[in-house]
């Protein structure tokens, strides 16, 4: 099932911006350990990502930066940095800056798949789909598991095998207008 | 003016037929009703007291057929068709019921074989996503003596949950830089391509390894994985691991089941223990005593379908079957006919099993003893029972909804009887006519020549088909063995576009949601349901459709034998095909095209030239009244 990775055949380097990967745009006021365990997730899937920062440029990720898989540190305290993210306010705001961040990654990216991450939540989508409803959307650091989960999914949709929806409280969906075919 | 309201119980659904007859019908009643004093068919037999048709309702039956819960659904069903005629109950003169329930199904599944490992030897089994790739051979160590394991000891690591795969690739990393050549990983969380990307050097790694802790430790293992899209090749090949393991000849004899299980994976691990051993055991599964009028025939459950039908067919007709007592077999049987008896009101003694169909199947089976929660296809066998049931019941039935409902009822003719005359009101028909009534407990058939009809009963229909179709796909949920069964299927490739069974893409305005992406789904008619399970669609569709035509396609030609004069299935010419089955996507196409094969035509009924095939019966009903 796995998508075979692309080869280059001509000796010219493939520039950065055109190889194929999932691009992940974050809010820049979020450390690379907040994104860890959803990159992780990606990379288990064996699918590139390319990360992009957003906003005031953060300590540890500049614009447009990409990060090979060698590169990722290990994930730091995240339990720390989760505790920080917990009880913040308006879910709704936040999800539309994720859905926002997400759908311009998806479309940056050559696979068609972005996410997008902003202090509150992530959003995963398709290039295809409207800005205002991204395919899946999560709260950030809500846990280890879900972080990951929605890493995998993100990367499942490139590879088009079923999504994981195993973690103890499901991901939830966004409105979905196709949801009435459903029984 | 009065109505008529014809109503067949059956083992799913409950139809109602109503009609009007012009004459004010006479209710002189009574069941005794023969088959050679109706007329050879409607269009012969044109009255003045031949009843208008006002409408029909389906509802499924409350409950066991023949049984006091059918009253709820006949009440039910009624009500629809007097709502959709705009009549009320008070306008019913007559109520006439199909006479007593000939036949209750029922199914059961045995296993016949079994794999057993004993004493952990293997783990062989499909992550999403192994890491690493090759072959590597070393003696087990846990991930925390690792640092106590002197240099150049060949290593497998053997790492549980409670460790990060950082830490996991960091000790492997610094045990290589200390000189002990670590040769594969097995790790329990699911995470063998993080561990992969951060080695100095490559291995294979083997992950979701669900019981990990009943790998055992300071033993010679081998670890191989294959690149995506192959499968292992060296341990499912027993000199392959007699090459590794450098075995003796008799030795290399022992791992031949265990290599035979491995076939297949695209990941495995071969533990070599001092006793261990994979089996596939044999269950005892007890014999089956079909008795017939003049003789009998016992036959091993374990000599499969084929010998147990044989020996069915041997006694000609069969009166009773037994099961060896203390067995799978018998404890079978005894099931049946005691959930029969406490549905009926009668002693286990007193039911007997009048027909059994059997189809060999093969059902995924967890491993006993495994790893990684392995699953191993284990051969059974499937079969339908079917029990002669009593005649009092339904006029005892009856009765009750007379008093209920303030209405007349009378038990009609025969059931196959009042289905031949239904089926004759399909344009086109006449006789001589044979019907096969595909229900969902049984499969009948019916021959109208000359005005006598000849009937069979035979276990095995619809809920037959559903319960293989669960068992093979291991499926654990009915409803959605039946939904797979009714519905076509398709596969779900973008959140835009499905593509159908038969190749076609249809696309979608809106996304479809995301618990269905990638899947295959089953198209019902109120939405897409997912199917959880990772077979291709290919191999569920095949399923379905072999599951149909080894009980549909058995039991039409079995059933129509049966019934044909010369017990050829060759002397029928014309065949209807009725009852709930008959109105499947594909049943009528499988049985058409298998009869095809006799030269007998064979089609779907098409009731009052409006119904379908369904309502037969009820209309059989309404008619043989109006007839009289």
């Amino acid at each position: 099932m796995a998508v075979a990775l692309p080869i280059a055949l001509s000796s010219a380097p493939v520039a950065e911006r055109d190889r194929p990967a999932i691009v992940v745009r974050h809010d820049a006021t979020l450390g690379r350990e907040r994104l860890a365990e959803i990159l992780l997730g990606v990379e288990e899937e064996g699918i590139p990502v390319r990360i992009e920062s957003v906003g005031a440029p953060a300590s540890d990720a500049a614009a447009g930066t990409t990060v090979g898989a060698e590169k990722w540190g290990p994930a730091g305290s995240p339990k720390a940095t989760r505790s920080v993210s917990q009880g913040t306010g308006s879910v709704s705001a936040t999800t539309s800056a994720a859905a926002t961040l997400a759908h311009e990654a998806a479309v940056a990216s050559r696979l068609g798949v972005g996410i997008g991450i902003d202090p509150t939540s992530v959003a995963v989508t398709f290039e295809k789909l409207p800005a205002a409803t991204p395919y899946l959307t999560e709260t950030l650091n809500r846990r280890r598991a879900a972080d990951r989960t929605i890493g995998v999914n993100a990367a499942r949709l490139v590879k088009r095998m079923p999504l994981r929806f195993d973690d103890e409280a499901p991901l939830s969906r966004t409105n979905h207008p196709g949801e009435d075919l459903l029984s | 003016m009065g109505l008529i309201a014809g109503v067949d119980i059956g083992n799913a659904t409950t139809e109602v037929a109503l009609a009007e007859t012009t004459s004010g019908a006479s209710s002189s009643s009574s069941s005794s009703f023969l088959p050679s004093s109706y007329p050879s068919s409607p269009s012969s037999a044109p009255s003045l007291r031949e009843p208008a048709f006002l409408a029909s309702a389906i509802v499924p039956t409350t409950g066991i057929k023949g049984t006091p819960q059918n009253l709820q659904g006949v009440v039910h069903s009624l009500t629809d068709a007097l709502t959709k005629a705009g009549r009320r109950l008070a306008d019913v003169e007559l109520i006439r019921i199909n006479e007593a329930a000939p036949v209750i199904g029922d199914v059961a599944m045995e296993t016949i074989t079994e794999t057993v490992i004993t004493d952990s030897t293997m783990i062989g089994h499909n992550p999403a996503t192994p890491g690493g790739l090759g072959i590597g051979v070393g003696v087990t160590v846990a991930l925390d003596d690792l640092a106590r394991i002197s240099a150049g000891t060949d290593t497998i690591v053997v790492a549980d949950r409670s460790h990060d795969f950082d830490a996991i690739a960091e000790a492997i990393n610094t045990a290589v830089a200390r000189g002990v050549p670590v040769t594969g990983v097995i790790l329990q969380r699911d995470d063998g391509v993080l561990v992969a990307n951060r080695l100095t050097r490559p291995l294979p790694i083997v992950d979701e390894v669900a019981s990990i802790d009943k790998v055992p430790l300071g033993m010679p293992a081998a670890i191989e994985v294959a690149e995506a899209g192959r499968i292992i090749e060296t341990l499912s090949n027993p000199f392959g691991i007699a090459t590794l393991f450098d075995l003796s000849p008799d030795d290399t004899k022992m791992v031949v089941p265990l290599a035979r299980s491995l076939v297949g994976n695209r990941s495995a691990v071969v533990i070599k223990t001092p006793q261990g051993d994979v089996a596939e055991r044999r269950i005892p599964a007890g014999t089956l005593t079909f008795i017939g009028p003049v003789k009998s025939a016992t036959v091993d459950v374990e000599a499969g379908a084929e010998a147990i039908m044989a020996a069915a067919a041997s006694v000609a007709e069969v009166l009773e079957v037994k099961g060896e007592a203390g067995t799978n077999a018998g404890g079978m049987l005894e099931k049946v006919r005691v959930v029969m008896a406490n549905l009926t009101d009668r002693a286990p003694s007193d039911i007997s099993v009048t027909d059994l169909l059997a189809v060999d199947t093969l059902v995924p089976q967890r491993v006993i003893g495994a790893m990684a929660g392995e699953f191993s296809l284990e051969g059974a066998v499937g079969i339908a029972a079917m029990v002669k049931a009593d005649r009092l019941q339904m006029e005892r039935l009856a009765h009750d909804m007379a008093a209920e409902l303030g209405v007349p009822v009378e038990v009609g003719g025969v059931e196959a009887d009042m289905a031949v005359r239904g089926a004759l009101t399909t344009p086109g028909s006449s006789q001589p006519i044979a019907i096969l009534d595909m229900g969902a407990g049984s499969t009948d058939a019916s021959v109208l020549r000359d005005g006598v009809t000849r009937s069979i009963h035979l276990a095995g229909a619809g809920t037959m088909v559903t319960l293989l179709i669960e068992s093979e796909l291991g499926l654990d949920d009915t409803e959605l063995a039946e939904n797979i069964k009714r519905y076509p299927l398709a596969k779900v490739e973008t959140p835009f576009n499905i593509r159908h069974e038969d190749g076609s893409v249809e696309f979608f305005d809106a996304p479809l949601p995301p618990h269905v992406f990638a899947r295959v789904v089953v198209l019902a008619p109120d939405g897409m349901i997912p199917v959880p399970i990772a077979q291709p669609l290919e191999v569920i569709r095949q399923v379905r459709i072999r599951a149909k035509e080894r009980v549909f396609v058995t039991n039409a030609i079995r059933a129509l034998r049966a019934v044909s004069p010369t017990n050829n299935v060759r002397d029928i010419d014309f065949v209807v095909l009725v009852g709930g089955s008959a109105l499947d996507f594909e049943i009528p196409q499988l049985v058409t095209s298998a009869l095809a094969d006799f030269r007998v035509v064979a089609g779907r009924a098409n009731i009052r030239g409006s119904e379908g095939p369904r309502n037969a019966v009820a209309t059989g009903l309404v008619l043989s009244s109006g007839g009289r």
